[in-house]
């Protein structure tokens, strides 16, 4: 079934899930902080290992 | 998408084994309690000549290399190396590695007294607490050597960085590992009540020998399922805090890049450098059999041998590209951009080595979902030249 988001045919009913996702994710405080960081990140920039809440190392433990 | 992979020369993080032991006997630690026994061999606290050796090396690599990297003080527990030994030691690693080097304290937060926050503060040595979540998530295995919680000791630690104003710019955060078992509402809510600027979530370590616990069979999703619970609640919420490893695959969709390991296309140049010593791979490897994070062909220590010439070792080289995955199915797979393959450690299998996808493969698959789920309602979509909010 294709996604309602992407119908093109204006008698198409969105799914209340998708409106309510839909919403939730337009007031996203993560998801804005992300797409602002990603946006200003400068990819000819060297990577700091610091770069990120400055204390952060690579090792996942 | 620019591709930030170092060379493989590179060092970006270096382990600082200072204490063998730990004043907590957490019962799924991969140090103590997934078969290998290495830590028995080694001297409780680092020795002072390895100390000076260590920092001399770190040094060298630094002159070399140009680029910036972090030091770990690590263990075992690193505070049972004691406030005065961790004053020399951080003073050495602060004149050999100006900022921005990260100097970084990994504590279970028990001896976290304000004489060891203020040798943080004077060095510039951030600190991250392992803290589960609530009382009854946390003291179900964070115990000490009788069974004890450890609950109340490690929220005084958290409460002595969050109540100092020149301690809490150092604070990076608590890290905890996840019991599928729990709520994930009552643990994101118990961690953002910390006051912790950042949250850091591990699943219990495990692999295809070795099946994680609280998971079924590999294709099962109790992970998966607490995270999608776990990334509901982070996105949803108006005032989140940061949640790094959702953070990190985020940012790969939306087109940027992990800071970790574990998630993502970028390698990393980690090494650890053992209590006597002794100079091995990322200690993780632990996890997926006994003393997987020795180097096979040489044995080589600070105390004779250069941690250069190990970065350009052809054994370095090969410990280096194994962060990638090489199962068919991972090579094939759309979302190995996002997942990387996992963490090493999880991919092992007694049959295959590590040529699997990790043990964890349906959990990612089922939290990558979620997160294109999430992305796609906002609309936002990754361009050539950068990324594009609806």
């Amino acid at each position: 079934m294709a996604d309602p988001r992407e119908s093109t045919d204006p008698r198409s009913v969105p799914n209340p899930e998708d409106l309510d996702l839909r919403v939730k994710s337009l007031g996203s405080a993560a998801l804005t902080r992300l797409i602002d960081e990603v946006r200003n990140d400068d990819p000819e920039e060297p990577f700091s290992p610091t770069a990120y809440n400055r204390m952060y190392h690579r090792h996942n433990r | 998408m620019v591709t930030r992979c170092p060379p493989p020369t590179v060092i970006d993080t270096v382990l600082l084994k200072v204490a063998s032991r730990c004043n907590l006997d957490c019962a799924y630690c991969y140090v103590y309690h997934m078969g290998d026994d290495g830590w028995r061999a080694q001297p409780a606290r680092m020795p002072d000549a390895v100390q000076q050796a260590a920092v001399r090396q770190l040094a060298n690599v630094y002159a070399h290399q140009g680029r910036p990297f972090s030091v770990v003080l690590h263990g075992g527990e690193p505070l049972l190396l004691g406030a005065r030994r961790l004053r020399n030691l951080c003073s050495r690693l602060r004149s050999a590695l100006p900022a921005p080097c990260g100097i970084h304290l990994q504590t279970n937060g028990v001896l976290l007294t304000d004489e060891v926050i203020d040798v943080c503060v004077r060095f510039d040595v951030g600190v991250s607490i392992s803290i589960d979540g609530p009382r009854s998530v946390h003291d179900r295995f964070r115990v000490d050597h009788e069974g004890g919680g450890s609950f109340d000791l490690v929220r005084r630690g958290i409460d002595r960085m969050t109540a100092r104003d020149d301690a809490r710019p150092l604070f990076a955060g608590v890290l905890a590992v996840i019991d599928p078992e729990s709520s994930p509402d009552a643990v994101y809510e118990s961690l953002k009540a910390t006051g912790a600027p950042a949250v850091d979530f591990l699943v219990r370590d495990g692999n295809h020998a070795r099946p994680p616990a609280g998971k079924a069979r590999a294709e099962s999703t109790e992970y998966g399922r607490w995270l999608v619970r776990l990334l509901d609640m982070y996105l949803g919420d108006p005032d989140p805090p940061r949640v790094r490893v959702l953070d990190d695959m985020l940012r790969i969709l939306l087109g940027g890049a992990a800071q970790k390991e574990g998630v993502g296309a970028d390698d990393y140049g980690i090494l650890v450098i053992d209590t006597d010593g002794r100079i091995n791979k990322n200690d993780t490897l632990k996890a997926a059999r006994p003393a997987a994070d020795r180097f096979e062909q040489t044995s080589w220590s600070v105390l004779s041998d250069s941690l250069l010439d190990v970065v350009r070792s052809p054994e370095y080289g090969d410990y280096y590209r194994r962060q990638r995955p090489t199962a068919a199915a991972c090579r094939a797979c759309r979302e190995r951009e996002i997942c990387g393959g996992g963490m090493v450690a999880h991919r092992w299998s007694a049959e295959r080595g590590f040529d699997n996808p990790s043990v964890f493969c349906a959990d990612q698959l089922l939290l990558i979902g979620r997160m294109r789920e999430w992305v796609a309602a906002r609309g936002a979509t990754r361009t050539t030249t950068g990324v594009f909010d609806g």
